[in-house]
Formats: C-alpha cells, structure tokens, sequence
C-alpha cells in the first residue's frame, strides 16, 4: 500500500488553511481512508483545536523527528473516526528547527501504512512553506475571493510549480453568494481567468463552521451546514469521484432573504 | 454643494461601479499579478522565448542569432515584448502579383 501526500497552503495568512485540512482529512476518514493530518505549522499550533484534540498532546512533530518518541506515540488519534490521526506541530520551537528532508522522510513512512497524509502549512513562502511542501506530491491552494489573498495565491502557484508541484488546484473560501449576486464579489470565472488555475471547489462563508470550530469538531460532520457539504464535494473530487462544481446561490426562501437584508446572514448560500 | 457630497453614496459612487466592486477588484487583481509576474520572470523565460523567437524568424529570414534588443517592457501600466534582430540579407520575395 503506497498512500498520497497532499499539502494545504495559501501564502496569505488566516484564508482557512487549518479548516480545510481538518475538514479534508475528516472527509477523507468518512469515505473509509486512514489518514493523518500533519500540523507544520511550527510554533502556531492551531490543527490541534480545530479539531478538538488540544488535551491529548503529548508528543508532537519535533518530538518524533528529533526521535525523542516513536512516530506512533506523536499521533492523536481523532475523537470522532477512528482512522484519522493528527500529528500536532512543537509550540515552542520555531520553523527552522527541522528542515524538508526529515519531513520528506517522515511522510514516506507514513506513506507505507496511510492512505492520505494530509499537510497544513504555514502562512507565507520562507523555511516553513519550504518544509511543507518537500514531501507532497499534490497541493491545494486555499484563497478568499480578495485581491491580496488571491495575489499571494499567485505567487505560491508559481513557486509550486518552480518545485515540480505543477497543476494545484484552488478552494475559494468564504464566498458571500449574495455579494457575488450584488456584483461586490469576485466570482469564479474572474478568478480562473485570471489565475489559469482548476478549481477544487468553492466553501461559502458560513456561521455554522463557527459554532462547529468553536467545539472543536469539524464542519463537515454537521450535515445541515453549507460549508460542511462544500467540503464533503471537494474530499470526494480529492478521492477521484467526478463532482460538478456548482454555482453558490443565495438561498430562495423568503425569512432568508429578510434575516439576509438584516444583515443576520445565517445562511447566505446553498450548494458549492 | 450637497448634491456633491451626497454623490459618493448613490449607485455611481465609489464602490458601486455599474456592476458592483467587483469589476474594480478585478481590474486591480489583474494590474498586481502582472506587475508581479513582470517582477519575478526568471532570466531562463527570456532565454527560452530567445532561442524559439529567432528558431520561428529564420524560418522566413535570414537574421543574426542575436537579439539587438530582447525584453518586455512595462509603459504607462500595459506590458509590451520588444524584440528587434538585425536581418543578414533579405531573401528574394515571391513576386508580388
Ligand atoms: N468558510 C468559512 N466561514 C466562516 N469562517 C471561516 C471559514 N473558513 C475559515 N473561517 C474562519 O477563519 C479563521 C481563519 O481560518 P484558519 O483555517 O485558521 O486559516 P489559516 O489556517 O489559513 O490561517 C478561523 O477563525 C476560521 O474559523
Ligand atoms: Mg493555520
């Protein structure tokens, strides 16, 4: 069995690449993969709480590469599916203090039991995003609908591909359907036609991911929430299933419109 | 002088192009990715567009294997390729009929 490595990056700070990690590998955990979700992001650990697994680190990623534990003692296994495993970043260390080729060594081995391992990256394009992307053989670049998010989107794809990382696909996070309606959004086909990238998939801005976040379980275990089904779409297309990407649409129904007029725009979208 | 401050706020006032933001967001998405994409072309991109250009051009004429100018230009916010190549000797023409 020869598992996938697949990083997450930006480049452009707070987009949502955590959410999407924990979120993915979750997914891919669902569909029946074992899968581990590997926090690089060295010295702002965040993966951990996304997921709700904050209380039970007691090893992490600097640990198992300065072998101060087995690989096996670093991975948490998830609370809610059993197949899923976080390996959390070192708090109190820093992005240099392990470099690409351990990584890339670390990923092989896991490579050997798992199906996906699963990489959140720093914010930016220094050591840490270096580190990141080493051992993936697939990325995914996680933007919002912004000028300056999808600017450094651009950068980190040519960067990618400087790496032989070619053809990574883009999510587009926190898209306001309504806005998009309005004419104060840039929609997809701006963004394909200006970045000549593929699209895994579009997640709408959605207060459900809040509350679920806030409880440390991922969005994608609440069935009824837009951004959680968003990225059920894009785990499947990750896995090979042959998803159309459908338009975000405000949704039809009258008290959404009014609650949506008020400003309490609890659900501002539909289908991704 | 009211109607002049109250016209940002109506539909043809910053922020509310014709369709919304949007075009201007896109507009300007558009201006940052070339004027960065200009910035980092690497010197291999002008190399290989350097070897296929004169590869194409002595298909139709005789030219010297160097560029006498090779570059992309950035004037007043648009990006042009300037290129000239000093031609050896012209070939005889097809007739004009
Ligand atoms: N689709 C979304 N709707 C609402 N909030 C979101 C969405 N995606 C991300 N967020 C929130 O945005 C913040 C930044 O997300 P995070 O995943 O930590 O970004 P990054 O890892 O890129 O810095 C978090 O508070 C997260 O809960
Ligand atoms: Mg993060």
């Amino acid at each position: 069995m020869k598992g996938k490595t697949i990083v997450i990056t930006s480049g452009k700070g707070g987009v949502g690449k955590t959410t999407t990690t924990a979120n993915i590998g979750a997914g891919l955990a669902l569909r029946g993969h074992r899968v581990v979700v590997l926090d690089t992001d060295i010295g702002l650990r965040n993966l951990d709480v996304v997921m709700g697994l904050e209380n039970r680190i007691v090893y992490d990623l600097v640990d198992v590469i300065e072998e101060r534990c087995k690989l096996s003692q670093s991975m948490i296994r998830d609370k809610h599916l059993p197949e899923l495993y976080l390996i959390p970043a070192a708090q109190t260390r820093d992005k240099n203090c392990i470099n690409s080729e351990q990584l890339t060594d670390l990923c092989r081995k896991l490579e050997q039991e798992f199906d996906y391992i699963i990489i959140d990256c720093p914010a930016g394009i220094e050591q840490g995003f270096r580190n990141a992307i080493g051992p993936a053989q697939e990325a995914i670049i996680v933007t919002t609908p912004e000028v300056s998010a999808l600017r450094d989107a651009d950068r980190v794809i040519g960067l990618l591909e400087a790496s032989e990382l070619h053809r990574p696909r883009l999510i587009i996070n926190r898209i306001r359907p309504g806005m998009v309606k309005r004419g104060d959004m840039l929609d997809k086909d701006d963004i394909v036609d200006l970045l000549a990238v593929d699209i895994l998939g579009m997640v709408p801005a959605d207060d459900r991911l809040i509350t679920a976040t806030n409880q440390g379980i991922p969005v994608i275990h609440d069935k009824k929430a837009p951004s959680g089904q968003a990225f059920s779409r894009i785990t499947a297309r990750i896995d090979g299933d042959d998803v159309p990407l459908m338009d975000l649409e405000p949704k039809g129904g009258l008290m959404d419109r009014v609650r949506y007029l008020m400003g309490i725009n609890r659900s501002e979208y539909t289908h991704a | 002088m009211l109607n002049k401050l109250r016209r940002p706020r109506s539909r043809e006032g910053v922020g509310s192009s014709p369709d919304g933001s949007r075009s201007i967001a896109r507009e300007r998405l558009h201006n940052a990715l070339n004027r960065d994409r200009y910035d980092l072309m690497a010197p291999e991109v002008v190399e290989a567009l350097r070897r296929d250009l004169l590869n194409v051009i002595s298909r139709h004429l005789d030219v010297e294997d160097q560029f006498h100018e090779l570059e992309i230009q950035r004037m007043d916010g648009a990006f042009y390729l300037v290129a000239s190549v000093r031609v050896s000797s012209l070939p005889r023409w097809a007739a004009v009929s």
